[in-house]
């Protein structure tokens, strides 16, 4: 029954987003009592898999967790280390330019993959009106083809710094396994400059779609480097490293994470779910970034987003994709200012000597914000690792947004309902196997 | 006259390894150019030889309930009827979503041959299993036969040789490979 005040709404799998799910929907008197975003997708038990290994292993054991984000992965884990480890702190070794700047590249190449995966053949086809990228691409040849070229240049990037694009095999704790030489860099500059260039006309592009009303006030989170540390000619938009910000006033250092932030288990998903200790709920991510950030980006991209209509912070979650087309822009442009001033390290790591005690590291995956958190003995062997992924951050959250959507369109059929909702979870991009750790919608109207 | 040979799969992950193993014993073969695809599937899209190779052979491990090693062979105008896309997730397209995005874009190689080698196992750090690994072997030497390859039996001693010694499989495991044709 599509219309009565009692109703259950079931979506048993989700298309376009990575991992597996359901989304359950109680309905009582016209009224939606409840939104879960059951998760079933199996627990993965990285953190247990890493205590007793080394300290020099999370970079490649974690990297593993996500094909899509594994440089957020290694370079969280190596930030927690190293911090621990005393390198690039303020009274520890310093970490040579080269190496930060080759770190800040590789994450570059990472945003760019992921971001234009999800604008457009995963998120597009939604504000075209279509089934997929399959659907769109018979109508918008030129788009798909662009994309595709994009996410070229993005693992171009991975593959000359990382080694390879999918789980890069060069990073390592301390800096790298070889640094690449400014002639190798330099060869990719030309389709950068395309990139940059393909990437602002998609931002535009993608600001002319129409979007549903939804207008959310969370509590953004994001990290943002201090203004102390940027090297000459970066604007440090949060990419690699930064202070724990909020846009209700917290403002400290990723140590002190475990103080403002926590997980807790639910019944109805195998993916934990992160909160503030003060039990409310948050969103990192694209916009919770961009909303914190919007003044670290350079003028001209900030004139961009203005005049794509993101003068101020985006609160409509369906203008995430404007959020993460400004971001890809700016991912180019970032490539191409760190290949101007890159200076090859005369080595390509430095030794790091391990610390018992415990480190903390976060970065900005293209998703949010990936914390991790390890304690050594005195031999360097783990014997405690937390590793707290984006979507968990965000799926309470996307429950909270979703009741509300649900709500404002309970008007509508189950089947148009439920392809609504489809399209509201994916503002978030979540990626469910990351976070276990999606979707199945089941709406019990009643 | 070039052949592209595109081994889709994981070399670490069992039987996902099956077609990096095809496409390595024929990286040498003249006329062929063999690449591992152990990322997005549809970065195929992006290699100019998709589009100007005479020849496109893709071998990747599919799941249909058969035995291990079975082998499914997909071309011509039935191909994608077997193929259903999938629509992707947000990490990649993967291979059937991929090939119909092809034909939107139409940009699907006239001459494209599919090969699925039937897995069960996809563990992390392990090798193929054995029906699987005899049939990547398998598929190899008839590949190096059908494109020329004056000495085929060479490409089944290359893809052994992957198999013992860089997979680390002992010989003795070795038995017979079953050849299916769907």
């Amino acid at each position: 029954m599509s219309h009565s005040h009692d109703r259950t709404i079931s979506v048993e799998a989700l298309a376009r987003v990575e991992g597996e799910g359901a989304m359950h929907v109680e309905v009582a008197d016209g009224r939606v009592e409840q939104v879960q975003l059951r998760i079933y997708e199996p627990p993965r038990f990285f953190e247990a898999m890493l205590r007793g290994r080394t300290y020099l292993e999370p970079p490649d054991i974690t990297a593993r967790i996500c094909g899509i984000c594994p440089v957020a992965y290694q370079l969280s884990a190596i930030n927690a280390i190293e911090s621990l480890c005393g390198i690039g702190t303020p009274d520890g070794m310093p970490m040579p330019d080269g190496i930060r700047q080759l770190r800040r590249l590789l994450y570059c190449g990472e945003w760019i993959e992921s971001h234009v995966l999800h604008i457009f053949l995963l998120h597009a086809p939604d504000f075209l009106g279509y089934q997929g990228a399959i659907e769109m691409a018979a109508d918008h040849r030129d788009l798909v083809e662009m994309a595709l070229r994009l996410r070229k240049a993005g693992n171009q990037l991975l593959e000359v710094i990382g080694g390879r694009a999918i789980h890069p095999i060069n990073v390592r704790v301390g800096g790298f396994h070889r640094a690449p030489t400014r002639t190798e860099l330099q060869e990719m500059v030309p389709e950068l400059l395309w990139g940059r260039e393909a990437a602002i006309a998609a931002a535009r592009l993608v600001a002319g779609v129409e979007f549903p009303d939804l207008d959310q006030s969370p509590t953004f989170a994001s990290l943002r480097p201090e203004q102390d540390s940027l090297p000459p000619g970066a604007t440090g938009y949060p990419i690699e490293d930064g202070r724990l910000v909020t846009n209700s006033g917290l403002d400290v250092p990723i140590a002190a994470w475990p103080e403002h932030f926590h997980e807790e288990h639910v019944e109805h998903s195998t993916a934990l779910h992160g909160r503030m200790t003060d039990g409310g709920t948050y969103l990192v991510g694209p916009a919770a970034r961009f909303n914190l950030n919007a003044d670290r980006l350079p003028a001209e991209i900030a004139d961009l987003a203005a005049e794509v209509g993101c003068a101020e912070a985006v609160t409509n979650p369906f203008r995430s994709i404007v959020v993460r087309a400004i971001e890809t822009v700016y991912a180019f442009d970032e490539a191409l200012r760190l290949i101007d001033a890159y200076d090859r390290p005369e080595t390509p790591a430095v030794e790091v000597r391990p610390v018992a005690g415990t480190g903390h590291g976060a970065t900005e995956a293209p998703r949010g914000i990936l914390y991790h958190r390890y304690t050594l003995d005195e031999e360097g062997l783990i014997t405690d690792a937390v590793i707290v992924p984006p979507p968990s951050q965000n799926q309470p959250a996307i429950e909270e947004d979703l009741l509300e959507f649900v709500q404002a369109h309970l008007h509508l059929d189950d089947d148009a309902l439920q392809w609504q909702c489809e399209q509201a979870i994916r503002n978030y991009d979540p990626c469910i196997s990351c976070s276990t750790h999606f979707l199945d919608l089941t709406v019990r109207r009643r | 006259m070039t052949t592209l040979v595109l081994g889709v799969g994981h070399p670490d992950r069992g039987d996902d390894g099956a077609g990096a193993i095809v496409a390595r014993a024929l990286e040498d073969t003249e006329g062929v150019v063999a690449r591992i695809v152990s990322g997005d599937p549809s970065s195929i899209l992006t290699d100019p030889l998709w589009d100007t190779a005479e020849r496109v052979v893709l071998v990747d491990t599919v799941r249909t309930g058969r035995r291990p090693g079975t082998v499914h062979r997909w071309s011509g105008q039935r191909l994608l009827e077997h193929l259903p896309a999938t629509g992707g997730g947000t990490h990649d397209l993967g291979v059937a979503t991929t090939l119909h995005l092809a034909v939107a874009l139409a940009r699907l190689p006239d001459d494209l041959t599919v090969i699925g080698i039937e897995g069960t196992s996809f563990e992390v750090g392990h090798p193929p299993c054995r029906p699987v690994r005899h049939a990547a072997a398998m598929i190899a030497a008839a590949l190096a036969r059908e494109i020329g390859d004056p000495e085929p039996d060479d490409v089944v001693q290359v893809a052994i040789r992957i198999v013992d010694l860089e997979v680390g499989v002992d010989a003795e495991e070795r038995g017979d490979v079953r050849l299916g044709e769907s």
